[in-house]
């Protein structure tokens, strides 16, 4: 109990007060340029505020002596009427100016920058206002009993009349009843600011200006996203985005309604739930939004993975936004790691979404003067645009890959029609058949029919992207009918292990085959195409193809042509890099390995 | 007539064999038939031929290299060929026709009277002859041919840059598969007309044209009154 009066510490002082005074005090902070606080020698203890629960209406007077009171501006909550007396000197022949008082949960500022005419008050109670004995103001009314009291408005401001502002001592008085108090803390302290009414209104005007910017431009993204989901094919990051923007502009409402409508101040505490309550289910909807954008695994896991960092924050402070500040840097802190994840797999516009979360890590700070300061909005103004014009871009992306996916479908099922109607096939047979037709006509019949079995099936299954295999099959054996009659030689093929249902891309096998006419060459009377298909162990299905005769031309030439660039790509449009081709030079023929299956990657030896 | 056929389908050889054989007549000496290319060309030396039928597939590397190696030889060329869109590019490189598969005998025997006949032309228009030269086929630009000299079982094509390349076809043969603005003007000699400047008649009954690059070329006597005529 020094009586160097700057600041001094109360032994007995409790360690949490109500977030209010917490609030306030940093009202007082921003304005800590001013001079130390004069000694005032007539308290022992050193503090010019004195408390004391009770009511006497004689306690409003100046010189009443309150030297027995106790020491310091922190009130017990719901426990009656309480006094609360606080002594200061106004400087003679000057401007009033007083330096912050921050005196245990007590704070007064005299702002004297400009014109003194006024009183700014914050207090979750309802009060009388007296100066030196004078009556000037009422919050709510005081009462000795929860009943008896009528809860007063948080925020006031009361003018000050000019004749009780000359220099000299001056005492500020206040009688208080809190049974509405509704914070968890069992006291609360008391501040206000002695300033100019301009100031303050102005100063009103600031808080609410950038929350209501917010607002409208939460509002845009959630509806422009949200009728982005409804319209361009429900992709759920889309959603995600819009539920997180009208939180935001739910958010960014909240804090800016104690700047638009005055409540009374039993709904301070709840409006601060509710904030904070909001923020939270914005910091762990992010990270989603994240994981769905981004398309990164383990969903849940990151989703549980959140939820105690959460809980942390919540429990790291008594002041809401003290939570809602280590809210906001848990979410950034998941959010630069999933978005870092995201970097190191390449995703696009990660970079960017993890170069703002971790700026917004950096810089986001709790209000001194608001709820939340501008490094707040700045950092999800940021954030939300950032992945905003990522979705968009993505949204785009996803446009031109399924048109592409479409035009490929369609080219590729051209290329098979046109693979069998191409000239050098369809003609040469021709030519075949005007020879049979003269020397035999019942074979020339029997090469129609197996014909035009062959272009039925191929016209059948063109426009699909995958058939079982014993259609597939079926057609490899008409074309080859077809060949043993052009050829003059016999043909087969013979499948081993093969599951008629198994489904495979059209015309694969039969490219195979053409492949092995264009670039084979068999001596003798004809040959025997090999399918062998089999499990492995990894859950694929392996299809071994050999196609019998000396390799004519040279060995990379099958690898790289038309016919294997179109098997490739029907593989990959019905298995998108989950399939495997290799083709080698063996003893007697052409081998070629495809596996189809969840455990093997797209390439090709 | 010595005839070779390249066709890999047997029966389509067949076809062509058989229609070969009814329409020539008499007039075929000999006639082979190979699957590939490839492996009758390695035969060509020590069993010559006049006609060469091929099945050709332009696609790819390899169908144009045998189409170049092909109409370089002393040969003539008829592709008969499935792929009708490749048609102009084999006239281009010197083939007297390009038979369509499928065909008929008629059509068949057409493309051979342009071989047989005594004024046999291409049916198409050629831009390049093909010449064999150090092991290699180059080709020559028909736009910078002057003239053509018979050399016995060869000819010479003389450049616009006086340079001289030796084309293994007879001046026939070439003459055949030229455009009509190349003139026979004498047994030896073939000429771009548009290179002609003028004809002089000297003493003895000797004929020359003028070319406009100071060249005189011997013109036969029997060809010199029409030649006359069509200078004017």
């Amino acid at each position: 109990m020094n009586g160097s009066g700057n600041g001094s510490t109360h032994p007995g002082g409790q360690r949490t007060f109500g977030s209010v005074v917490k609030i306030l005090r940093r009202i007082a902070l921003l304005l800590l340029a001013l001079p130390p606080l004069p000694a005032l020698a007539d308290f022992p203890d050193g503090s010019p505020v004195r408390n004391r629960a009770g009511d006497d209406a004689r306690w409003a007077a100046p010189d009443w002596d309150d030297r027995g009171w106790a020491a310091g501006g922190v009130v017990p909550a719901r426990t009656g009427v309480h006094w609360v007396r606080f002594h200061f000197e106004a400087p003679s022949g000057g401007r009033l100016a007083l330096p912050p008082l921050d005196h245990n949960g007590f704070f007064a500022v005299l702002d004297g920058s400009g014109p003194i005419d006024c009183i700014r008050i914050a207090v979750p109670a309802s009060y009388d206002f007296f100066w030196d004995g004078r009556l000037i103001g009422r919050s709510g009314k005081v009462g000795r009993t929860r009943e008896e009291e009528v809860p007063g408005l948080l925020d006031h401001a009361f003018p000050i009349p000019a004749e009780l502002l000359g220099p000299g001592r001056h005492v500020i008085a206040i009688r208080l009843s809190s049974f509405y108090y509704n914070f968890s803390a069992s006291e609360f302290g008391l501040g206000f600011a002695i300033t100019s009414y301009l100031r303050i209104r102005s100063g009103e005007i600031n808080k609410v200006v950038y929350p209501l910017i917010s607002v409208g431009g939460s509002l845009l993204v959630a509806l422009i996203s949200g009728a982005l989901f409804w319209l361009a094919g429900r992709w759920r990051p889309l959603l995600l985005c819009s539920i997180i923007s009208l939180l935001l502009a739910f958010f960014y409402f909240l804090v800016a309604w104690r700047w638009i409508y005055n409540d009374p101040y039993d709904w301070f505490a709840p409006r601060l739930i509710a904030v904070t309550g909001v923020m939270t289910l914005v910091a762990w909807l992010f990270p989603w939004l994240l994981i769905e954008q981004f398309m990164l695994p383990r969903r849940a896991w990151w989703l549980a993975a959140t939820v105690p960092l959460l809980i942390v924050a919540w429990t790291i402070s008594p002041f809401f936004e003290i939570k809602t500040l280590w809210l906001c840097r848990a979410m950034l802190a998941v959010s630069a790691g999933l978005a870092g994840w995201a970097m190191w797999r390449r995703r696009p516009g990660a970079w960017c979404v993890f170069a703002v979360a971790l700026a917004g890590l950096l810089a986001v700070r709790a209000g001194r003067q608001e709820f939340v300061g501008p490094s707040f909005f700045a950092t999800f103004g940021g954030l939300v645009l950032v992945v905003f014009a990522t979705l968009g871009v993505q949204v785009r992306d996803y446009r031109r890959q399924a048109e592409a996916a479409t035009l490929a479908t369609v080219r590729l099922e051209l290329e098979l029609l046109k693979k069998n109607l191409q000239p050098h096939f369809l003609l040469n047979t021709l030519a075949v058949l005007t020879e049979i037709v003269e020397r035999d006509p019942r074979g020339a019949v029997k090469l129609i029919e197996d014909l035009a079995h062959e272009f039925r099936t191929v016209a059948c299954v063109s426009a699909e992207q995958l058939i079982p295999l014993g259609q597939e099959l079926e057609l490899c054996r008409a074309h080859l009918r077809v060949m043993s009659v052009r050829t003059g030689r016999a043909w087969s093929l013979e499948a081993t292990g093969v599951e008629d249902t198994a489904l495979v891309p059209p015309a694969v096998f039969l490219t195979l085959i053409e492949n092995g006419f264009a670039h084979q060459r068999v001596a003798g009377g004809g040959g025997a195409f090999g399918l062998r298909m089999e499990r492995t162990a990894a859950g694929a299905t392996r299809f071994t193809f050999l196609s019998p005769g000396e390799v004519q031309t040279d060995a990379a030439r099958p690898v790289g042509g038309t016919g294997l660039r179109y098997v490739q790509a029907r593989l990959e449009e019905s298995f998108p890099g989950r399939w495997w081709l290799n083709g080698e030079l063996v003893p007697g023929g052409w081998r070629t390995v495809i596996e189809i299956g969840k455990n093997t990657k797209g390439a090709r030896a | 007539m010595r005839m070779l056929i390249v066709e890999d389908e047997p029966l389509i050889a067949q076809r062509l064999e058989r229609f070969c054989r009814e329409i020539l007549g008499g007039k075929l000496g000999s006639l082979r038939v190979a699957a590939m290319f490839a492996e009758a060309s390695a035969r060509l030396d020590e069993a010559p031929i006049d006609l060469l039928l091929l099945d050709l597939n332009l696609h790819g590397r390899d169908g144009m290299e045998l189409l170049r190696a092909s109409v370089a030889g002393s040969f003539h060329t008829i592709v008969v060929s499935a792929n009708t869109e490749q048609a102009l590019r084999a006239f281009e490189f010197g083939v007297i026709d390009f038979v369509p598969k499928p065909f008929s005998r008629e059509r068949l025997a057409l493309a051979l009277a342009r071989v047989t006949g005594p004024d046999g032309r291409a049916a198409g228009a050629v831009k390049f002859l093909a010449v064999k030269k150090h092991g290699r086929v180059d080709l020559v630009e028909i736009d910078r041919i002057v003239y053509l000299e018979g050399a016995g079982a060869y000819a010479e094509l003389v450049l616009d840059d006086g340079k001289r390349e030796l084309h293994d076809k007879t001046l026939e043969k070439l003459h055949a598969l030229l455009p009509p603005a190349f003139e026979r003007i004498h047994k030896s000699y073939v000429v771009r007309w548009s290179a002609v400047k003028a004809l002089h008649a000297s003493e003895g009954s000797r004929y020359e044209a003028e070319l406009r690059n100071g060249v005189r070329l011997p013109v036969g006597r029997t060809r010199y009154r029409e030649l006359r005529e069509k200078l004017g």
